[in-house]
């Protein structure tokens, strides 16, 4: 088993944020991996529509999940209740930027979730989770 | 619905994708606006019970616009209130339960068999579905529950492919420890129904060893030409056979009741590709897909005579029956019956394109096994190995 170097590809955030990850690793977006596949990124993927906040999140459930179909402990289900784990407000904005990026089985994870939370408020409480500032 | 109230319109923030993240911050805007309109459709469409989704309608524009496009529905039913009631009565559910019994087979029970079966509760014109949330947040002027028809709950939804509705309850009322349950399939009218009955359902494990078991050599006969694939005389004699008489048709005329309601929704939603009407006890299904669906809009029901239900066309019957069948799971059915209805028209056709008796169990295996989940499955299967008793019945 040689050991070679993993191509890495940097991503970039909208609020200017970039994060080095192995290619395996960003491959998990398919609009990412469109991208290598068909030659049009260079080292650095700029991504207007996420934020770096977001963009780490979901950059670390990747690898993570990387890790574990290589054969890591855990679970699958369990890497995703951690992933959302989270306040409604994140929640939404995570749910955008796996759309964006084309994580289908996030965009899954995160809208099935949110169906979960509003399924039981009245209306009052979804409209303060929908304006958290009024 | 309620209206929208004028509080809650100065909360909606416009439609589409916010513009930037530093404008959002500034106005405070919807949360929501950050999702596209497909993502809040497959959150809808995951919500799928329709009184959330009936909460969410009112909650922003944005929202109000998308809810009419979700295409799974699912409808809980709190009550069933007969013809009788006051829709605006302040009787809360419970009391209107205890008087919804009007039972349109207790007169056909006293006469078969003196009351084995307890009445079967009618299901009225109107079906209710009360919330009383809801009202608290919309109505909390007033002070009685409002009840609204499934179809009055539906009619804002304009895309529906996939409803399902669930009813309180099974309509059939059984006896502690007997097991009853039926599946059922329709278009204009009856195309299927299968019904898995026992007398009692016990752990095998406290009964001893039956002498007929379930299990038998892979290569037998499915005619039944053995003898052991014949039902005991006594099935007959002591009241076995009218008992499941007694269960069948029941089975159909509580199929055939929520056929008739389905009527108005199916042709208030043309764009429906499957429905299902069930209950919270598990007791019935009826289905419908595409084909049927648009079957019955294009031949409407007729009715059985003055009752809410629809007409049953003469019909064939199999009935597949174990004295003591132990099913994988550890259970024991005393009593194990299978009944598998069919039209006599589609029966007769089947006969004429299968031949012979072999091809025909074949052919019914498939959609048969489907109709119930394990472990009533294995115990459909192992009761059709034997031979079936048949029976016709005139149209009613």
């Amino acid at each position: 088993m040689a050991s070679y170097e993993r191509r890495k590809v940097t991503l970039k955030s909208s609020d200017g944020e970039e994060f080095l990850v192995e290619e395996a690793v960003a491959m998990e977006s398919r609009m990412i991996r469109y991208m290598i596949w068909d030659g049009l990124a260079g080292d650095v993927i700029e991504l207007p529509g996420v934020k770096g906040k977001f963009l780490s999140m979901i950059i670390d459930f990747c690898k993570k999940r990387v890790a574990w179909a290589a054969g890591g402990d855990g679970t699958l289900e369990g890497l995703k209740s951690d992933f959302v784990k989270v306040d409604l407000g994140t929640l939404i904005h995570l749910s955008a930027a796996s759309f964006c990026l084309k994580t289908n089985d996030l965009v899954d994870l995160t809208s099935q979730t949110l169906a979960n939370r509003i399924q039981g408020k009245t209306i009052d409480e979804i409209c303060r989770a929908l304006n958290p500032e009024e | 619905m309620s209206s929208v109230t004028p509080d809650l319109l100065e909360r909606w923030v416009g439609d589409g994708l916010a513009a930037s993240a530093a404008v959002e911050e500034e106005q405070g805007i919807d949360h929501f606006d950050r999702l596209p309109d497909s993502i809040l459709l497959v959150i809808f469409n995951q919500i799928s019970d329709v009184k959330a989704l009936g909460r969410c309608y009112v909650v922003s524009r944005r929202f109000h616009s998308l809810i009419p496009l979700v295409d799974t529905v699912s409808v809980r039913i709190d009550c069933v209130i007969s013809d009788d009631l006051s829709t605006l009565s302040a009787s809360s559910c419970s009391s209107a339960a205890a008087e919804k019994t009007r039972s349109i087979l207790s007169h056909f029970a006293r006469v078969v068999l003196g009351g084995i079966v307890r009445p079967i509760y009618a299901l009225g014109q109107i079906l209710s579905s009360s919330s009383s949330k809801r009202l608290s947040y919309a109505e909390s002027s007033f002070s009685e529950v409002s009840h609204y028809s499934p179809s009055e709950v539906l009619k804002n939804f304009k895309e529906i492919r996939r409803l399902r509705i669930e009813l309180p309850a099974g309509e059939l009322g059984v006896n502690d420890g007997v097991l009853l349950k039926w599946k059922a399939s329709f278009g204009s009218t009856i195309n299927s129904c299968v019904i898995l009955g026992a007398s009692s359902v016990l752990s095998s494990s406290s009964t001893s060893p039956p002498t007929q078991l379930g299990s038998r050599s892979p290569s037998s006969d499915l005619c039944g030409g053995e003898d052991n694939a014949s039902i005991p005389e006594s099935f007959y004699t002591n009241g076995g056979l009218k008992l499941r008489v007694v269960w069948t048709i029941s089975s159909l005329i509580a199929a055939s009741a929520r056929h008739y309601l389905l009527q108005p929704i199916v042709r208030d939603h043309k764009t429906l590709e499957f429905l299902d009407l069930t209950d919270a006890d598990g007791q019935g299904v009826l289905s419908m897909n595409r084909r049927q669906l648009q079957e019955l809009t294009m031949n409407p029901v007729s009715a059985s005579g003055s009752s809410q239900r629809t007409l049953m066309p003469a019909l064939s019957m199999r009935l597949w029956y174990e004295p003591q069948l132990e099913i994988p799971c550890g259970m024991m059915l005393k009593g194990a019956t299978l009944v598998v209805i069919q039209p006599s028209e589609e029966k007769s056709r089947e006969m004429v394109a299968g031949g012979s008796c072999n091809s025909d169990v074949l052919s019914d295996l498939s959609w048969v096994l489907n109709a119930f989940q394990e472990p009533y499955c294995s115990a459909a299967r192992l009761l059709m190995e034997k031979r079936p008793y048949c029976l016709e019945m005139n149209s009613f």
